[in-house]
């Protein structure tokens, strides 16, 4: 990762190519639209779903000898919950303290969803907006 | 773009960049240059909101200037217009 990269923004800290492989996404996420787990979802011969682990209340002894003892003990649940990649790294959450700086004029504000510039992300690609103003 | 639409529009506008402020200001209440900003489009709101009020017909409930009917239910609602 380049050490000369600015990281005030929310934006330069996000992964370049995860927003890329984000943003390619083709259907808009829905829980319709989750992509069928293979390996995790695939049953472990007592009938078991190995999704099982999110349900509450589930014995730890229930854990099969032969499950705990595989390299990937990952159920796969928040990626099914969240259609995230699964392998990113747990982070720290915290929000800096915004400053009053770089604003948006009155009529463009709106068009942006925020007064904000630091806060205009590239949540939503393919859109655009021109200012109502002069027009 | 006609008048009634123009003022309309600035009027959300206006509205919009208050309720920025206001969200800016509910973790920084001290902050004079945020303190100055919504004061300015507080008071341009509330001449957009009157000038259009006094034009067009009320913008809410509160809003009618007219003694003669009620111009809230017999008007276009401004979305409408």
């Amino acid at each position: 990762m380049d050490n000369r990269k600015n990281y005030n923004t929310p934006r330069d800290r996000v992964d370049d190519e995860f927003l890329t492989r984000l943003l390619a996404e083709q259907e808009p996420y829905s829980p319709a639209s989750r992509r069928p787990m293979t390996q995790q979802t695939r049953g472990n011969g007592n009938g078991n779903n190995r999704s099982d682990c999110c349900r509450a209340g589930q014995p730890v002894g229930s854990v099969r000898q032969e499950e705990t003892d595989r390299d990937d003990l990952s159920c796969g649940c928040a990626k099914q919950l969240y259609g995230i990649p699964a392998n990113l790294p747990l982070a720290m959450v915290y929000v800096p303290d915004q400053e009053w700086e770089d604003l948006y004029g009155d009529c463009e504000a709106l068009g942006h969803g925020t007064l904000f510039k630091k806060l205009d992300l590239p949540f939503y690609p393919g859109c655009s907006y021109t200012p109502c103003c002069g027009s | 773009m006609n008048e009634q639409k123009k003022l309309y529009r600035m009027i959300q506008h206006y509205s919009f960049v208050i309720t920025e402020a206001v969200l800016y200001l509910d973790t920084h209440p001290y902050c004079r240059q945020a303190l100055r900003y919504y004061e300015k489009y507080r008071q341009l709101r509330a001449e957009a909101v009157k000038a259009y009020e006094e034009k067009f017909g009320p913008l809410t409930m509160y809003g009618n200037r007219c003694t003669d009917s009620w111009k809230w239910a017999t008007e276009p609602w401004p979305w409408e217009v």
